[in-house]
């Protein structure tokens, strides 16, 4: 009994011996996890329940010059598949199948794959969020991203560009203003229940990010909105590839509006190709042909080689360096003024005075009014145009340069060029964003309008409007009058090479109350019959520019009807011969002729035209210090024949060119052939009968 | 024996009660019992307080949260409806509903009326009569005066 009592005894003890060690086992246990190892159990148990997660920012909205939104972001749906959750993948697959654009069998992969979760579709539309979650289907989920709207549409696309699935820009203003539209991404830590929930009370804590700034444009939404018609309405008219159409206040260079075709769609901007993508006014470079003129007008008249009143001739070809140049119209212009030949539009004439300039003075133009250099406008790819290296330029090539072939400009360079003309002879930036708004937290980006040079000087900018004007009153450029308004401008038409397909193009500076607006329409590769500007591009311009004044609230003036005033006045011109510089010249300008010297010396030692001959009032006297530099100079020969022996001698003389008659009555022949350049010393017969 | 020993001694013990010194025990105990009692309902009390408040401050954490959502979802329902009517007044759906819809045209083009009116306007009479042979009308003019000319009273 008693060893009983003691087995009894041992057996308790052991037990609670074996208990006691498994209580120190848990006591130590314990200790070890709530006090020596507590932070990585407390740090794990934390990470069970915080979520961390990043708040995108909200990217900039990019507003009109009205105030309206052309681009703005909303929240979008992504449909995530949680391959874990989902219990029937067949039947999952083939329910996604009907609603989003993946196969069958690239659904059913992925949501059977070894992700704890994977994006199916990025950025769905809103119905079709709406259809998935009617259909509860276990495993599918939702996460909310933001997408770049563009509730235009279609409106100044190639302005604004449009972004990728991760939000960046990829084209156009959303791309090279991507870094002030995109703001700064924040953070967000929250702490959550076993279900998701969000704890109340709980941990909550925020890393605030930067939402995008907004960037405000000069862009305005109805003009832009008719140039686009425009475009569209002349696609129905004529076959060619697309056209672009700039219009452009001069006085400050803002760009009202930018319309390219063909258009598309940045809402859906996959489904196009990237050929309609393309901002052709800024990207494409083109032969501005006539349009040119303008700026070969332009430098002559503030170089004083030309004036409005000097005589030139047009046989309907002219020889450089025995290339021969026609003028568009097979007969010439004959005997016409300079005046005449911007009207006209007439290459000849322009070749003589593009010529008339030495080729450091039009080359230097050229680069003034900002040709072969970017605009400075900040949209991505802009082309700098094409112009031939100085030294490789030989004077065929300052001849074609003087009528706007062997050229390559792109349309923001001509537009902001003429805008020059226009605005009194500066060079303004292009702006198309006028202001970034930065929120309150520091002040707004402002870009002002910039001036990048004086061009030409206010009176020569403006003789060359008066001449721009009589061009479309009465000139090349009459399908784009307005009756009512003073409008100046000039057509354009380029041939491509060996290929029957041209660009036609027209510029015109339009009235608009204190300042001028530069419209500029372009058509690309035209074919067919119908391809001269004044047929094709002038149109588009007068429907256009009549629409702008309209909207515009632009009156009519009728009271002031617009008619070029040529001077036909004919003065002697004095013999300067010995004279100094100064006092001859300024003898000549009191008499209302204009003055090119050329040469170093002081005194005059030989004069073009000669002493004696009356010419037209304002006309150019050309006054030399050395006697070898007038007989270097080249001279275009007219087509005497068929006028009167006196008035070949007149013309002859008018021109510097020294002629012998013989017969009499009127010219049937002549020695030089015309529109030959030939020194002033060489003699001329012209056979009469 | 032993039992009714003690009962004896429990006797003589509640004939201590009757004592004074008992009373003055009794008054105390009971004055303890009841701050005890007291205390515990204090406590109770407290505490009950206490986790009613922690759970409204819950429910109103939960209600703000799911407020949060709410707004959150009316924000997006407004961009999506701002854009939509931003979508819908956008020109060219304004022009296809005008000419599809209701057959409208393009306007034909605009003619300005120019009204010139700096023209002076020259008064015309028909008949010029001198002053000095209206002499009959000049008498009538007078008398009608007379007659019609009412004289403000003065005070004097």
């Amino acid at each position: 009994m008693q060893q009983f009592e003691e087995s009894k005894k041992n057996r308790i003890i052991f037990y609670f011996a074996i208990i006691f060690i498994l209580f120190i086992i848990l006591a130590l246990r314990l200790v070890w996890i709530q006090v020596i190892n507590s932070a990585e159990y407390e740090h794990k148990a934390l990470n069970q329940r915080i979520k961390e997660f990043v708040v995108n920012s909200e990217r900039g909205i990019i507003y009109d010059n009205t105030g309206r939104k052309l681009a703005v972001s909303l929240p979008a749906k992504t449909v995530v598949a949680l391959p874990d959750n989902i219990i029937n993948p067949e039947k999952t697959a083939a329910e996604l199948t009907e609603l989003l654009d993946i196969s069958y069998n690239t659904i059913y992969r992925r949501i059977t794959s070894d992700a704890a979760a994977i994006f199916l579709q990025r950025k769905v539309s809103n119905e079709l969020y709406e259809q998935i979650e009617a259909r509860n289907l276990k495993g599918i989920t939702f996460t909310e991203e933001s997408k770049r709207y563009y509730p235009e549409g279609e409106l100044a696309s190639h302005i604004i560009g449009f972004t990728g699935v991760d939000n960046n820009g990829l084209s156009g203003l959303e791309l090279s203003y991507n870094n002030y539209l995109s703001g700064k991404a924040g953070k967000m830590i929250i702490e959550r229940d076993a279900q998701g929930k969000t704890i109340p009370n709980g941990i909550r804590e925020a890393v605030p990010g930067r939402d995008g700034y907004n960037v405000h444009l000069t862009i305005d939404e109805v003009i832009q909105y008719m140039a686009e018609k425009e475009l569209k309405n002349a696609a129905e008219k004529f076959d060619f590839s697309g056209g672009s159409v700039i219009v452009m206040d001069s006085s400050n260079g803002d760009l009202l509006a930018m319309a390219n075709t063909p258009l598309y769609n940045p809402n859906q901007f996959g489904d196009y190709s990237e050929e309609s993508w393309r901002n052709r006014a800024i990207n494409d470079v083109f032969e501005p042909g006539s349009t040119f003129k303008i700026i070969t007008a332009a430098a002559a008249l503030e170089e004083g080689v030309i004036t409005e009143n000097d005589i030139l001739t047009d046989p309907g070809h002219i020889y450089v360096e025995n290339e021969e140049i026609n003028c568009w119209s097979n007969r010439g212009h004959r005997s016409q003024t300079f005046a005449e030949v911007v009207k006209n539009s007439c290459n000849p004439g322009f070749v003589e005075v593009g010529l008339k300039m030495d080729k450091e003075t039009f080359y230097s133009y050229i680069k003034a009014f900002g040709f072969g250099e970017q605009s400075g406008i900040r949209l991505p790819a802009e082309a700098r145009g094409i112009i031939p290296e100085y030294d490789r330029i030989g004077p065929v090539e300052l001849a074609t340069f003087s009528f706007g072939h062997g050229i390559s400009v792109t349309p923001i360079q001509l537009a902001a060029a003429i805008s020059s003309v226009a605005n009194g002879g500066k060079l303004m930036q292009p702006r198309l964003v006028k202001e970034v708004d930065t929120g309150s937290r520091s002040e707004n980006i402002i870009n002002e309008p910039q001036i990048v040079r004086q061009v030409i000087s206010k009176s020569t900018a403006d003789k060359t409007k008066e001449l721009l004007k009589q061009v479309v009153e009465s000139g090349t450029g009459t399908q784009a009058a307005i009756e009512g308004y003073e409008i100046g401008g000039k057509t354009g038409t380029a041939k491509h090479y060996n290929e029957d397909i041209y660009d036609s193009s027209f510029i015109g500076i339009v009235p608009a109350g204190d300042r001028d607006l530069v419209v500029l329409t372009i058509l690309y590769d035209i074919k067919g019959e119908t391809y001269y500007g004044s047929q094709t591009a002038a149109p588009v311009f007068k429907n256009l520019t009549a629409n702008i004044l309209n909207y515009l609230n632009i009156k009519p003036d009728t009271k002031d009807e617009f008619s070029y005033q040529n001077n036909e006045q004919e003065i002697e011109i004095p013999n300067l011969i010995g004279e100094s510089f100064l006092s001859a010249e300024t003898s000549l300008r009191e008499k209302g002729f204009n003055v090119k010297l050329i040469g170093d010396g002081k005194i005059v030692k030989d004069q073009l035209p000669a002493a004696g001959i009356e010419s037209n009032y304002n006309s150019t006297v050309w006054l030399f210090s050395e006697k070898e530099a007038k007989e270097e100079i080249l001279i275009a020969v007219p087509d005497f024949r068929g006028l009167q022996g006196n008035a070949a001698v007149k013309l002859a003389e008018q021109k510097g060119l020294k002629v012998t008659l013989s017969g009499s009555g009127k010219v049937i022949g002549q020695s030089v052939y015309p529109g030959r350049r030939i020194k002033s010393t060489n003699q001329i017969n012209l056979k009469l009968r | 024996m032993y039992q009714g020993q003690d009962y004896i001694n429990l006797a003589s013990e509640s004939n201590y009660l009757n004592e004074s010194s008992y009373n003055f025990t009794n008054v105390k105990k009971q004055a303890f019992t009841i701050l005890y009692i007291f205390m515990l309902v204090f406590v109770s009390i407290s505490i009950l307080l206490y986790v009613s408040q922690v759970l409204n401050i819950n429910q109103s954490s939960s209600k703000l949260l799911e407020l949060e959502d709410r707004l959150e979802a009316v924000r997006s329902k407004n961009e999506r409806l701002e854009v939509k009517l931003a979508s819908k007044t956008s020109l060219a759906q304004v022009e296809r509903i005008a000419k599809n819809e209701l057959n409208m045209v393009d306007a034909s083009e605009k003619e300005t009326l120019v009204y010139n009116n700096q023209i002076k306007r020259e008064e015309k009479f028909m008949a010029d009569i001198p002053k000095e042979k209206f002499f009959l009308a000049q008498i009538y003019d007078k008398i009608v005066k007379e007659v019609t000319t009412v004289q403000a009273e003065s005070l004097e």
